[in-house]
């Protein structure tokens, strides 16, 4: 008795009714994706959030432009600066030290980032295309690494500077990570798409690995090594926590992160403020430009077209 | 002048999976040769073995009489023209078509003050002659660790004196070449030369003169992204053509591109091949496109050569059920019956009903009366099993009323396609299936019964057990 109850539960579909019940929906409620209604709430929604994003930033930027000898008004929410003035960007630029680190921070930056995609451009294209025993192993081996946070890695790494000296010179800034694990597998990921027959053909038409590498495989990677500089740049001039160990064990390297204290020349009233956020905009400028620059070209596929 | 000869090529893979076996192969100056067969049979893998892409296991490879075994890609002058293009997408088709040219370095005669060919010492040769002495030796070290392995009562599979004989086989061999060597260094015997990049203009002549033979002028300075599929297959062409190889390589170039447009691709490279005359060697698994390219076809089955031979031989004289059943379209007709010393009786197929893969044969009425030639052709298959095979344009719709003369059977009709100018007309016979190409008109009807005349004089019979043809 029980297993005819069972059995009775189990409802068969009849596809032919379902078919015509399927005809019979609701043309209100079925709408496509894309509708007006739909745009209309991303719009709105996206607008909110970037302007959640950019507002403050738009306020320090009024504020840098506010004469030194404003008294602002706590009622008033300035959009427009009372008077403009660009002294606290001249008063920010010669805070002692900011040249230098500048100079100190570019370096760091370029170097990094140049260095670390050489790295990782070689390393991607071999654990991709080129075969040999372990390679799997080897990629494990790499991709473990990036289980572990980087705060665990500082110890050890700032006792390997120390012990090599690089922590009186810029090296001790660039050196620790500059085998970036997750630019090696951004970088990988996107090789796999380029199809082995182009290296072949590129190989019968006379071409090294190096060449390979060089006239092949980074033109046809350019989406994905801006995506990567991008990255990197943006990462790396923003570093503050590893330059600070290595100032702290007697470097005389500073960086723009670090030197962000010394705008507060101590003018009195609010004009301390105005300089610093010149100072802050200041900082920013060169990341926004990257990015400006380079914006469209990130992780564009268009490059890739065109292969079939 | 390229001549290309196959030598007993193995080629096994990392994971032991043999791809080819024993692949022997005299390729002629200026022949368009396809490899053809089923996907997995071994024939992209054989291109790529000539390409130097894949090593190959074992066995010998020439080009021209010299050994290409172990010679980098780039150094055997071929050109290979890949199924998906492989064209550069970030060069516009000027640079993909240059870029083969910019690549390379070529050698050019340095003359002297009155323009004299200048004679040095060949240390190419000389280098290649001490590589060969290298390799000599540590075989004579490996039979001298044999030896002494063998003393001391190791398994080998070689015995004492084959190993000598290998040592002073091997001992002469260095001897001579330390002798040419010697020979080598005394006498100078090569012209001096440089390697040279090639000049630009000379690299513009080129890539006009080949763009202007596919008809890519006008697109050179686009990218492969904005040409159509048909142009893109000819800028892959062109990269090919442009670099005047000895060899051109093609594997599966058109099986990409839409049916019109492989039609119209298949006339061009025939074109092309008449025009610049390099040998080529084609693979594709369309049998259509084989026949109507090839000089020369080879039939590749499960990594075998099953056939070798021009279109016309492998259509009219197939030597197995493989062949037979491949080249041609629709394939042919395969009757199963048994030869009786006089007639060939068609076998009733059925389904076995313990294992429905295996399948009994029942005797039935219908014959097939066999003049004298055939009969003399089964003479060692009386009362045997064998197979007929029959093309399916070699089957007449007959209309007659004499259905005694033996060369006529019955079918029932399953299904009729109309392609035009004539009807294929899938039928079958005691169980077994029959298809026939008619140019009549016919009543599409199905399940329909009607009678058959079968070419007598251009039947093929195969043994079932071997799969060969019976001569």
């Amino acid at each position: 008795m029980n297993n005819n109850n069972k059995q009775k539960v189990v409802r068969r579909i009849d596809f032919e009714t379902s078919n015509n019940i399927a005809l019979r929906v609701d043309k209100r409620k079925s709408k496509r994706a894309g509708s007006i209604g739909f745009k209309i709430f991303a719009y709105v929604f996206l607008t909110f959030i970037a302007f959640c994003q950019v507002f403050p930033f738009y306020l320090k930027l009024i504020d840098s432009f506010q004469a030194p000898e404003t008294i602002p008004n706590a009622d008033i929410l300035y959009l427009w600066p009372e008077n403009f003035t660009l002294a606290n960007y001249w008063t920010a630029m010669n805070v002692s030290g900011f040249w230098m680190a500048l100079g100190y921070t570019i370096c760091h930056t370029v170097c990094f980032t140049a260095i670390s995609l050489f790295i990782a451009i070689i390393v991607a294209y071999t654990l991709t295309k080129l075969e040999f025993k372990g390679k799997k192993i080897v990629s494990g081996l790499l991709l473990a690494t990036m289980m572990v946070p980087g705060e665990v890695l500082m110890i050890p790494n700032y006792i390997i500077a120390l012990k090599m000296g690089i922590n009186q010179n810029v090296f001790g800034l660039i050196l620790p990570g500059i085998v970036n694990v997750f630019g090696i597998f951004l970088l990988k990921q996107y090789m796999q798409t380029i199809p082995n027959s182009v290296l072949e053909s590129a190989e019968m038409d006379g071409c090294n690995e190096l060449k390979k590498i060089f006239k092949i495989i980074v033109p046809m990677s350019k989406p994905v090594i801006i995506t990567y500089v991008i990255l990197t740049v943006v990462s790396t001039w923003n570093e503050y926590l590893w330059p600070l160990i290595m100032q702290s064990s007697g470097s005389p390297v500073q960086t723009l992160q670090l030197i962000m204290y010394k705008f507060y020349p101590g003018l009195g009233n609010y004009a301390d403020g105005f300089v610093r956020s010149a100072g802050m905009i200041l900082i920013t400028i060169p990341i926004i430009t990257v990015y400006g620059v380079f914006q469209k070209y990130f992780l564009s596929q268009n490059n890739i077209a065109g292969m079939k | 002048m390229a001549n290309i000869v196959f030598k007993n090529i193995n080629k096994i893979y990392e994971n032991n999976v043999q791809a080819v076996f024993d692949f022997n192969l005299e390729v002629k100056d200026k022949e368009f040769i396809v490899l053809v067969g089923p996907s997995g049979c071994g024939k992209s893998t054989t291109l790529r073995m000539l390409a130097g892409l894949e090593s190959i296991t074992s066995g010998e490879l020439y080009l021209d009489d010299v050994l290409i075994n172990d010679i980098a890609p780039v150094d055997r002058n071929m050109a290979m023209v890949f199924q998906n293009y492989a064209l550069y997408p970030h060069m516009s088709v000027y640079d993909n078509l240059a870029f083969g040219l910019k690549m390379r370095k070529f050698p050019v005669e340095i003359l002297d003050e009155n323009n004299n060919h200048i004679l040095i010492v060949d240390k190419y040769k000389i280098n290649d002659l001490k590589y060969d002495i290298k390799k000599y030796k540590k075989e004579i070290n490996n039979s001298k660790l044999k030896i002494f392995a063998l003393k001391n009562g190791f398994n080998i599979k070689l015995t004492e004196d084959e190993l000598n004989n290998i040592i002073k086989n091997r001992e002469k061999d260095i001897k001579k070449n330390q002798e040419e060597i010697k020979r080598l260094e005394e006498n100078p015997s090569t012209y001096k030369y440089k390697m040279v990049k090639m000049p630009k203009e000379q690299i513009d002549e080129k890539v006009n003169y080949a763009s202007s033979i596919l008809g890519l002028t006008p697109y050179l300075k686009r990218k492969p992204a904005n040409l159509s599929g048909g142009q893109r297959q000819r800028v892959a062409l062109g990269r090919a053509i442009v670099r005047n190889p000895k060899v051109f390589l093609m594997d599966e170039p058109l099986s990409n591109l839409d049916a019109k447009l492989r039609v119209q691709m298949r006339s061009e490279i025939t074109k092309i091949h008449k025009k610049v005359g390099a040998t080529t060697v084609y693979v594709t698994h369309d049998q259509t496109e084989a026949m109507t390219m090839a000089d020369r076809m080879v039939v590749m089955k499960d990594g075998y050569i099953q056939q070798i031979g021009t279109p016309k031989e492998l259509y009219f004289n197939p030597v197995n059920i493989f062949v037979a059943g491949f080249i041609g379209a629709p394939s042919m007709n395969f009757l199963k019956g048994y030869f009786d010393g006089k007639d060939f009786m068609i076998y009733v197929v059925e389904e076995d009903i313990n294992d429905p893969k295996k399948e009994v044969l029942k005797d039935s009425e219908i014959k097939i009366k066999l003049n004298e030639e055939l009969r003399n052709r089964l003479k060692d298959y009386v009362n045997k099993y064998v197979i007929l095979g029959i093309r399916p344009e070699d089957l007449v719709l007959f209309k007659g009323k004499n259905l005694n003369e033996g060369d006529v059977i019955k079918v029932e009709s399953d299904l009729s396609e109309l392609l035009g100018n004539e009807t294929i007309i899938y039928s079958s016979i005691n169980n077994q299936n029959l298809t026939l190409k008619t140019e009549n008109e016919v009543n599409g009807k199905e399940h329909q019964e009607f009678n058959v005349r079968l070419k007598l004089d251009k039947v093929h019979f195969f043994d079932p057990e071997t799969t060969n043809v019976i001569k």
